[in-house]
């Protein structure tokens, strides 16, 4: 069983497929206030693909639209900018990398994505970090582990073996077999991909925010108290599910309060089940 | 689900009893004739329902549009105490189930307030 150095691993990226050229776009769209539906509607329409699961998505019971969406630019005049990017970008992730083996079920590792990203989204409404952005680093977070897995199939299905056998954190299981985690991989396949710096910062630190706080990115903080929250509020996890720590220091940091937020666990859990039916996962 | 009323009506001689109880759901999940227990407030802070409102579904039709993705409905709460009480217990083993293990202090702040969520959603 040959495992790859950290530093060699973006080496088997090639495994990988490509993010598509859309995603690249709307992220770099989410921060263009001048980006207007006609211009995102025609990028769009040059992958087939892509509008036909924007429409699958419009269309699911999730919204109980009483007439059928039939265009790209319909779906962003009826569900907003904000919406259709999301979706968009979870789709074309999601079923580009829709590994499914024996040993590794990308499918469960999307419905936990989409639940971090949902409570991403939720907690940026409380904070003056931009819930879109926060959403999409929320989807990407736990991207390492896509390409671990793609590098080294058997070592990674080792990791997951320990961490259910030995019921520890995928962390140390990653460790363990690696010598390193899936955040640092994510980290530097982010760098690779020339995501947004705080979104790529973001995926390093969701584990371990506070090694990073001096880098004063306070997406990091969300996605690490996201991750977290996701775990607790169990939005899509597994049976052996299990909370990791919280950093103090990032609650605080966010000016989050858990007596405020306890209100809206309820609407967090609503709006994860409307996203994973929209997206059917 | 956060929280459950009683209210009373009269029918003929008889006096009945129906429990409400408060459930979130996305929109494409609610259905004609929910009660909204809360106003729907969209993302620029404007009231677009006032609680009361009955849905129909030119209404829901609506909340989607808006890009409203959760409300708070009242439905009916047909469940027996039994059944509440199995729920109440499978919800508390779950919440000690993923918390399981020694954490840190912010951790068990958040054991505190999911627990208490999840009590009560299950009253």
């Amino acid at each position: 069983m040959t495992i790859p150095a950290l530093d060699d691993l973006l080496s088997h990226a090639d495994a990988l497929p490509s993010l598509p050229e859309i995603v690249r776009h709307l992220m770099r769209s989410l921060n263009d206030e001048l980006a207007d539906v006609d211009t995102l509607a025609h990028q769009i329409n040059a992958d087939p693909a892509i509008v036909a699961r924007l429409l699958a998505a419009a269309n699911s019971s999730a919204f109980g639209l009483s007439s059928r969406i039939e265009s790209a630019r319909q779906a962003f005049l009826v569900l907003g900018v904000n919406r259709v990017t999301g979706i968009i970008l979870a789709t074309a992730l999601i079923r580009r990398f829709d590994t499914q083996t024996q040993d590794f079920d990308a499918r469960l590792l999307w419905r936990h994505t989409l639940g971090v990203a949902t409570c991403a989204r939720v907690l940026a409404e409380q904070t003056d970090i931009d819930p879109e952005i926060a959403f999409t680093a929320g989807l990407l977070h736990d991207i390492g582990q896509l390409l671990m897995f793609a590098a080294a199939p058997e070592a990674y299905a080792q990791s997951l073996a320990l961490r259910k056998n030995e019921d520890i954190s995928i962390l140390l299981a990653e460790n363990t077999v690696f010598g390193y985690d899936h955040a640092a991989a994510g980290g530097m396949l982010a760098n690779a991909w020339k995501l947004p710096r705080e979104i790529s910062e973001a995926i390093s630190a969701h584990h371990n925010p506070d090694d990073y706080c001096s880098s004063g990115n306070p997406l990091s903080d969300l996605i690490h108290v996201a991750e977290v929250l996701s775990h607790a509020l169990d939005l899509g996890e597994q049976t052996n599910n299990r909370v990791p720590d919280l950093s103090e220091r990032a609650v605080a940091s966010l000016g989050l309060s858990w007596q405020s937020l306890t209100g809206r666990f309820a609407e967090i859990e609503a709006r994860y089940d409307g996203i994973r039916i929209a997206l059917g996962v | 689900m956060f929280s459950s009323d009683v209210r009373l009506w009269q029918t003929g001689t008889r006096r009945n009893i129906m429990k409400f109880r408060t459930i979130s759901l996305a929109p494409g999940r609610a259905a004609a004739g929910m009660i909204l227990a809360g106003a729907v407030i969209d993302r620029e802070g404007h009231s677009l329902l006032a609680a009361g409102t009955v849905l129909d579904a030119s209404i829901i039709d609506r909340l989607s549009r808006r890009g409203i993705e959760s409300i708070a409905v009242n439905v009916p709460d047909t469940r027996s105490p039994e059944t509440i009480a199995e729920a109440l217990r499978l919800a508390e083993a779950r919440v000690a189930l993923i918390f399981r293990g020694d954490g840190n202090a912010a951790r068990a702040q958040l054991h505190s307030a999911v627990l208490h969520y999840r009590q009560e959603a299950n009253k």
